[in-house]
């Protein structure tokens, strides 16, 4: 007997959160295997998890449907479900629309269907779920509802799922629909692929519930009879008739995901235009402002050939639409800098929304756009971080909050968490979990196996450790819960909510959509990305100073002069704390080695120190050649075009497209296919199809086959964290700005650092530390003298000193501080009391000032000022007596150094006094170790030793497993390299320690010098007395 | 004159035992977090001073707890604080005193701050001013000081000093009726105890009457003399359903356990003492007494059962929400007072009504059947009348339970719950239990 066709039509994935255990992808490719007809995925009240099993479901050629699945509860007890599966467009929009509005009901994460809901859809059927989705009164209840509204469209679902009182309610069911007059169908009411995924299954229903599994009781599946069943087993427990029904319902169900058009906004163009016309008309005008001196011929083709490729693909509202916004913050005076894939273009450079001029650039505008592929291209826009709001409140106000919506991002489960939540769901001790959970590192990809079966104190029997292990492994990227992008925007021309389920978010007055960045990328949605850089609050912050400074009325972006030596010879010697992305360690490492001196230099060496080209092995070649060691060649002159500006050696992800255009003969299209498989590799995989007809045709076209292998390495490398020239060519600019600030306007460059925090890779000690090492003239935090924020003050030195500002005290609110420096205008303050009347403070935050010695100028010393903040003052008391600060009888002793320390790292995170490492220099040097300073004199080779806290650890995966940790002493920092079998030995004392000691050979090449650890000491307990320090872990 | 008792490391369950230990050395003591204070200035002359008093603390508190701090001082606070300053893993007892006034200050003026309470919320204030010792911080002066923190805070500093009076709600012993009487004569037969069990049991009742209580358990022990041989005490325990006061009822139950005894040894001394106690159930008098809120008749019959039977031999359902049968279907000893009932989630029982279909007769370990050609047999073949139900669950346990269940019948038309085990190819079948 040939085997029955089957359709599955309830299908719940892992994004319907911690109910199903499969990821739809899984789902679809057991279904294909099975050789099911078609599949419907129908998540609980959401559709998120649909793009992802069509694009499977493409690759497989089954056909996939689209639902979703409701509970409802009955007002005299009892609950049905129902499971409504689109068949046309139409039908999918009112399924949208209802999700959004069951969504927006409740609180996030939870919705509430109401019976007359129903009533809204359109085009759709609907299948009436029997135990255990309903119970059997709930169902009885459900048909007359469904009758109602959906008289010749719904089904009544049957299930043969093995349960007890099963024949009964199955008869229940035939009784039902012969009642009404409906056909019945099997459903599956599917939560797994495999049979095997129970447990997994289980863990995750007890996680969502709150439980340990062995509390849940009946509340999970009695078997393992919910996964994808073979037909076999399926003719066996189902009627024909119910089966074919299956096919049935598969065949009417039209609606295919790749029917969804987008439709941009219209309002971004005045009436009398059309959007291809204004974009048009705007370009030229902006190409008029940029260049003064008439548009370059170059640059007027290129315009040309670009707009004509929009107009051919419809793009012109995509600009329009970025265009807009940017001039939004244009006028507000926001800072704002586009970048992404589609900003390199000439269009963009005249619309204002990007710097890189075209005129230089070798831009290849098929890498965003291609006549082969329908997808939109992508522009990031970067906005000050301190005032992207504003342009986020912008949008809604344009478009609406039924037509704007944020991108959702799928949280997933990571090692700790997984830990946690797998530990707890399995009855184990919370100390124990939470020691576990602890213990594993940040740097560990995957749960610690040895650490928790070796652990002598953990009292767990080794069956359940593995069990609890096995399940944290299956349970790690399975989705956790839904949140929002940080700045994708999705905008429509129509209600948003018939495109896709708009939910709201736990911010007020926010929505995402269910979908994630992939999801609108595979389907061609327009997204905007609206972020936040904290630089650019810093640059403009700098600017505004600098012109007060110079006595100018404004010094603006452009005032900035292009080609500096001055700053290029700073940076040469990696003398880069705080500027814009050169700023880290291995930027820092580069920096002395590539010398840059011009601009395009810079946007190399950002570009150079990423995954791609590292990854390609590229790094070296380059310095070679660039040094001289090496002969510049070029295998042809096409590819000598490719990569003359990179002396040979691919460095942009450009770059390698355009190689494997010219070298190995792919098409635009095809090489753009590449860059998308590029960027999803790590999580799907598929570029292999890529590598054969890569490596062939470069080995055609004369290169080796190690080269070769290395290009493809570096696309894989892109892969991790793709970098396009026009990211570099931006974020170069930005690091040139500010490294002109820090090299010409320290002190601005501070104050606007110190302002903008928390960002960048240092902490407000190191900025004030290495300023100083400048000769920047810091002074500290006084109720006298500051305001709100850090501010230059005139000095008698020719150069303004930094006068901190209130907003450097932990806990010090605003509004406080701005009473301090309002009331100090008319003349400073007597002594405390007056402080505290004119200004309304209370006792708080008078100790806070005074902890931070912000009261130095009123009192003799920090303790004097804590003794008089406490004393009780009664609010607005006019006739309080004036000699209540009168000499008070308590004569407390000055606090020592390092009692000052120690408050200052409590209050401030920082101190202007002693390095605390200066306090215990001696005694380190008694153990032999040594400071930085000195350290320089070591020469190659030598065994040394050397001691300091702790301020980086940094473990990029593109360093084989190396750590790379910078001790930081009075004197300055040392860098430390760690080998991995080191790391493995001395976790625990890399987790903890603050002061570390590190005994080792130093390295040097008398440029760049670090010391390999041979052996690690932690050094904490000499610390005792300074608690409070920081600790920061990148 | 104070002690202060601080048994290290602390656990809950010493407090009682401690507290009746302490009561052999004085009626007033309280508790004050983990440490026992005992007001020890009205038993010092009868204990034998100083000394006397040393020696009996040593000798009751050790054999309660084996290690903590105890401290002797003027003042109550003043031994409190010293006793918390300890290290903390001492072995054995470890002394301190501060008998005389000079002495308690030079060494509270060491204490950290931090150990006084009223300290906690002005901790850092304190700690940036360089205040760290209870020393430094009486040394700034006290007005100042008065209004820059709490009233509260100078209190208690002066009451850890002797400066002010240390107030507080001294510890309520608990009531327990205990009394011993010897027997005019050696006993040997139960039957002549009788009557003296019974003029205790008065007493008790007495007793019970004037302080309004009921007693739930209760313990008679039998105290033996022999020349020969040295017996332990016969232990009677009674533990009954519902409290109770009456001499009558609770004679009962005495006379079913005398009855059914057999002494060791002759009995020389009997006494009686209460283990649990409660408040009496007051009721109205009626006219005719037929009070069936009481409930009294299944109280009693469980208690004559327990009382025949022994106490664990009475069990009582403990159903658990799980769809394994043995795992669902447990048993635990009735009486504890652990053992409510539990009841089980409404809604999820009937929604599945897995209870229902599993027969209320469970064989203690499933028991294998034989099979011929692939049938399950039992004296005859076994037809399968319903089923399966798949029950694949439990992997949490290590009770991994796979298996489909069916209903069979024999040529009897007797009815069984049988399974087959679906871990191996060939076909395993077992009886689980069986329908009434």
């Amino acid at each position: 007997m040939a085997l029955p066709d089957y359709a599955e039509l309830c299908c719940q994935s892992d994004l319907s959160f911690l109910t199903a255990a499969s990821s739809p992808e899984a789902l679809v490719e057991q279904a294909a295997t099975l050789g099911y007809q078609a599949l419907a995925i129908t998540d609980e009240c959401s559709v998120a998890g649909v793009v992802r099993a069509w694009q499977e479901a493409k690759q497989h050629g089954i056909h996939l449907i689209t639902g979703s699945l409701f509970q409802a509860t009955h007002a005299a007890g009892g609950h049905w479900a129902l499971v409504v599966l689109a068949t046309s467009r139409h039908g999918y929009g009112t399924l949208c629309h209802l999700i959004s509005a069951a969504r927006a009901r409740a609180p996030k994460g939870q919705y509430a269907l109401l019976e007359t809901d129903l009533a809204q859809l359109r085009e759709c059927l609907v299948i009436l779920l029997p135990p255990p989705a309903s119970t059997l009164s709930g169902m009885w209840h459900g048909a007359q509802v469904l009758q109602q509204h959906f008289t010749g469209q719904w089904w009544v679902g049957d299930s043969a799922l093995l349960h007890v009182n099963e024949p009964a309610v199955r008869q229940s069911g035939r009784e039902l629909a012969q009642c009404f007059n409906v056909a019945r169908v099997a459903i599956g009411q599917v939560h797994m692929a495999r049979r095997s995924d129970k447990p997994l299954q289980d863990t995750m229903m007890a996680i969502g519930l709150g439980k340990s599994v062995q509390a849940c009781g009946h509340a999970l599946a009695p078997n393992a009879e919910q996964h994808l069943r073979s037909r076999l087993r399926l003719a066996q427990l189902y009627d024909v008739a119910s089966l074919e029904q299956t096919l049935l319902i598969a065949r009417q169900c039209h609606f295919d995901l790749s029917s969804l058009r987008y439709e941009y906004p219209s309002e971004i163009v005045p009436a009398g235009y059309t959007e291809q016309s204004y974009l048009v008309e705007q370009t030229w005008q902006g190409a008029q402002t940029r260049y003064s001196q008439g548009v370059p011929h170059q640059v007027a083709t290129q315009l040309e050939h670009e707009l004509t490729l929009i107009a051919e693909l419809g793009y012109a509202a995509y600009f329009l639409t970025v265009y807009d916004m940017v001039r939004f913050a244009r006028g507000r005076g926001i800072l704002c800098q586009g970048r992404g894939s589609a900003a390199n273009s000439a269009v963009c450079y005249c619309l204002g929304i990007t710097e890189v001029d075209p005129q230089h650039g070798n831009t290849l505008f098929e890498r965003f756009i291609s006549r082969e592929r329908n997808e939109p291209p992508d522009i990031d826009v970067d906005f000050e971080h301190q005032r992207r709001e504003e342009v986020i409140q912008y949008l809604y106000e344009r478009y609406g909050r039924d037509r704007a919506a944020l991108t959702a991002v799928q949280i997933t489960y990571r090692p700790r968490s997984a830990l946690r939540d797998v530990g707890k769901a399995l009855g184990i001790a919370p100390a124990l979990v939470d020691r576990l959970a602890k213990s594993q590192a940040w740097w560990e990809k995957s749960p610690n196996w040895t650490e928790v079966l070796e652990d002598a104190d953990s009292p767990l029997e080794p069956r359940l450790a593995e069990q609890w292990l096995y399940l944290a492994r299956a349970l790690i990227g399975k989705p956790r819960h839904r949140s929002q992008h940080p700045g994708g925007f999705v905008f429509s021309r129509g209600p948003l909510s018939e495109l896709v389920p708009i939910e709201p978010a736990s911010m007020a007055q926010r929505q995402v959509v269910q979908w994630d960045k992939d999801d609108l990328d595979a389907l061609g949605l327009l997204k905007v990305d609206v972020l936040a850089l904290g630089m650019l609050t810093v640059i403009r912050r700098a600017l505004a100073m600098t012109a007060w400074r110079r006595d100018l009325p404004e010094f603006r972006l452009q005032d900035v002069p292009r080609h500096d030596a001055a700053t290029f010879e700073m940076i040469s010697q990696a003398d880069t704390v705080g500027v814009f992305q050169i700023e880290s360690r291995a930027q820092m490492n580069m920096l002395p080695r590539l010398q840059p001196r011009v601009f395009y230099d810079l946007v190399i060496e950002v570009a150079i120190v990423r995954p791609g080209p590292i990854q390609g092995g590229m790094v070296h070649p380059y310095l070679r050649r660039r040094q001289g060691l090496e002969a510049i060649t070029y295998p042809s002159q096409a590819v000598k075009a490719v990569l003359s500006r990179t002396l040979g050696v691919p460095i942009f992800q450009e770059q390698v497209m355009k190689l494997a255009m010219v070298a190995a003969g792919f098409s635009a299209g095809q090489a753009d296919s590449l860059r998308r498989a590029m960027a999803a590799w790590r999580r799907r995989g598929g570029l292999d199809a890529f590598q054969t007809q890569l490596i062939e045709g470069l080995q055609r076209n004369g290169y080796t086959p190690e080269f070769a292998q290395a290009v493809f390495k570096q696309i894989e490398g892109f892969g991790e964290y793709g970098f396009p020239e026009s990211h570099a060519a931006s974020f170069a600019w930005l690091a040139y700005v500010s490294a002109w600030l820090k090299c010409h306007e320290p002190e601005s460059f501070l104050a606007a650092l110190l302002n903008s925090q928390p960002m960048g890779f240092y902490s407000p000690s190191q900025l004030i530390q290495d300023a100083r090492r400048h000769d920047v003239v810091v002074l500290a935090v006084d109720v006298q003298a500051s305001d709100w924020t850090c501010e230059l003050v005139v000095t008698e030195q020719p150069r303004p000193a930094v006068r901190l500002g209130l907003n450097q005290i932990k806990g010090l609110s605003e509004a406080h501080a701005r009473r301090i420096v309002k009331a100090r205008q008319t003349h400073s303050y007597l002594d405390m009391d007056d402080l505290s009347r004119r200004a309304e403070l209370g006792r708080a935050t008078l100790t806070l000032l005074a902890n931070a010695g912000a009261l130095d100028a009123l009192v003799t010393h920090r303790r004097q000022g804590l003794w008089q903040a406490a004393v009780p003052r009664r609010a607005h008391d006019l006739l309080a007596p004036l000699d209540s600060s009168a000499q008070s009888a308590t004569d407390l002793p000055a606090p020592s150094e390092r009692d000052t320390l120690h408050m200052d790292y409590q209050s401030l995170g920082y101190t202007l006094g002693r390095h605390p490492l200066s306090f215990m220099r001696e005694d380190l040097r008694a153990q032999r170790y040594r400071d930085s300073q000195d350290l320089q004199s070591a020469h190659h080779g030598q065994l040394v030793r050397a001691c300091g806290l702790v301020t980086l650890r940094q473990r990029p995966h593109t360093a084989r497993g190396v750590m790379f940790i910078t001790l930081e002493d009075e004197h300055g920092h040392i860098n430390v390299v760690i080998q991995p079998h080191l790391i493995e030995r001395e976790r625990t004392l890399l987790l903890n320690s603050v002061l570390l000691g590190v005994v080792g050979t130093w390295q040097t090449d008398g440029r760049v010098a670090h010391l390999l650890a041979g052996r690690l000491v932690n050094e904490n307990v000499r610390l005792t007395c300074l608690d409070a320090l920081p600790r920061r872990t990148a | 004159m104070w002690i202060a008792i601080a048994p290290q490391p602390w656990r809950p369950e010493w407090q009682a035992p401690l507290v009746a230990a302490a009561a052999t050395l004085t009626p007033t003591m309280v508790w004050r977090e983990h440490v026992l204070l005992l007001d020890i200035e009205a038993s010092l002359q009868w204990l034998g001073g100083i000394r006397g008093l040393k020696r009996q603390t040593q000798r009751e508190i050790a054999a309660v707890v084996a290690a903590g701090h105890i401290v002797m001082a003027r003042t109550a606070l003043g031994a409190w604080l010293l006793a918390l300053e300890g290290s903390p893993q001492p072995l054995g007892w470890r002394w301190r005193y501060a008998l005389s006034a000079q002495r308690l200050s030079q060494r509270l003026d060491r204490v950290a701050m931090t150990y006084l309470p009223q300290t906690q919320a002005y901790r850092d204030w304190f700690a940036h001013l360089g205040c760290h010792a209870l020393g430094q911080l009486r040394a700034l002066d006290r007005s100042e000081l008065q209004a820059r923190t709490s009233r509260e805070l100078l209190n208690a500093l002066d009451q850890a000093y002797g400066q002010a009076v240390f107030t507080y709600q001294p510890l309520t012993l608990p009531v327990q009726f205990h009394q011993r009487r010897e027997l005019p004569r050696l006993i040997q037969d139960t039957a002549a105890l009788e009557p003296y069990v019974k003029r205790l049991l008065e007493a008790l009742c007495i007793w019970l009457k004037a302080n309004h209580l009921a007693v739930s358990r209760l313990e008679c022990r039998l105290h033996h003399r022999d020349r020969q041989r040295a017996h332990q005490p016969t232990v009677i325990t009674l533990s009954i359903a519902q409290a109770s006061d009456e001499h009558a009822l609770l004679w009962r139950w005495f006379s079913v356990r005398l009855e059914r005894m057999t002494l060791p040894a002759q009995v020389s001394d009997i006494a009686m003492l209460t283990r649990t106690l409660c408040a009496r159930q007051e009721r109205n008098l009626r006219l005719f007494d037929d009070d069936a809120q009481t409930n009294s008749s299944v109280s009693q019959t469980l208690d004559l059962l327990r009382a025949r039977l022994g106490q664990a031999s009475v069990r009582q359902a403990q159903p658990k929400a799980d769809y394994r049968a043995e795992v669902a279907n447990t048993w635990q000893a009735s009486g504890d007072t652990a053992a409510a009932p539990v009841s089980l989630d409404a809604n999820s029982l009937t929604q599945t009504d897995w209870g229902a279909h599993c027969p209320a007769w469970l064989l203690p370990e499933p028991k294998a059947l034989s099979t011929r050609q692939d049938q399950p047999q039992l004296q005859g073949p076994l037809r399968l009348l319903q089923g399966p139900w798949r029950v694949e669950t439990g992997w949490w346990d290590q009770q991994l339970v796979a298996r489909d269940y069916f209903v069979a019948s024999d040529t009897s038309a007797r009815r069984y719950w049988i399974y087959r085990e679906r871990d191996q190819t060939r076909a395993r079948w077992f009886l689980h239990g069986l329908f009434g």
